[in-house]
């Protein structure tokens, strides 16, 4: 059982590096510190995979990651660079208008980068690593509820931001 | 059916369908919720073009998965794991 369950956890961590590695960059904002993270998430996950239930494997790495990153953060103090968003949602102007292509592939990830920490993790993981609602609520420790409403007011400012620099370009 | 399906908010989506919507562009929604947004989204212009970007956004996110992957940083954790692996195994074999 011990040999099984160890081969699993390489198959499972080797298969879902590029996953943790996208989501602690998204996290860090910086290669060296993701990098770093990742390898910390590895080793404590591979310390706890006997009593791991063998649930959402991919959430229970990102969750460890979380954690690994907040105590980092607490650590050093170290937090990478946030830009205050502004909802514009009270200021009348027409930020549902039509999107252009061009401007959504140009800037879509550097402004996701700028979202507060708990919108673009929900973002991350449901949008780009295609988490469902349910995996994303455990791997960051969340119900549900909770998970729907961070993704979608994070993509409503996310859409706010495309739609500023698109009116900012015409 | 009208009523029901009204046409306000020319420049943004009604605010209680939002979720609903959201739901649709992600496709996480079935059946009759999923049926009831992209219908009223067909009647309502505001609705409609908020569903269509925000599917274009999840769709481009889904597709590049940015930030991409240094190949040079995966190889370096696979080679940990595969370490941390066969430790544990030298370690059980005492």
């Amino acid at each position: 059982m011990g040999i099984y369950r160890k081969a699993s956890f390489e198959a499972v961590a080797v298969a879902e590096i590029p996953v943790l590695y996208r989501v602690a960059r998204r996290l860090t904002l910086n290669d060296a510190w993701a990098e770093d993270l990742v390898g910390q998430t590895l080793l404590q996950a591979a310390k706890a995979w006997e009593s791991f239930d063998g649930q959402f494997p991919r959430s229970w790495l990102i969750r460890i990651l979380q954690n690994a990153y907040r105590h980092d953060v607490r650590r050093a103090n170290r937090r990478p660079k946030e830009v205050a968003i502004e909802d514009h949602d009270a200021q009348g102007e027409d930020l549902w208008q039509e999107l252009s292509g061009r401007i959504i592939e140009a800037h879509i990830y550097e402004e996701l980068d700028k979202l507060p920490e708990e919108y673009r993790l929900a973002v991350s993981l449901c949008d780009v690593e295609e988490l469902s609602y349910e995996e994303a609520g455990e791997a960051m420790g969340i119900p549900t509820g909770t998970v729907k409403s961070r993704l979608f007011r994070g993509r409503r400012l996310l859409r706010q931001r495309l739609a500023t620099i698109q009116l900012g370009a015409e | 059916m009208r009523f029901f399906f009204h046409r306000h908010h020319e420049g943004e989506p009604c605010p209680h369908m939002e979720g609903l919507l959201n739901r649709a562009a992600d496709g996480s929604s079935k059946g009759l919720a999923r049926w009831y947004a992209l219908a009223h989204a067909a009647h309502c212009s505001g609705c409609k073009k908020f569903l269509d970007n925000l599917t274009r956004m999840i769709e481009q996110m889904r597709r590049e998965k940015q930030p991409p992957v240094d190949q040079g940083a995966v190889d370096r954790l696979t080679a940990l794991v595969r370490e941390v692996g066969a430790v544990e195994s030298a370690t059980e074999q005492g």
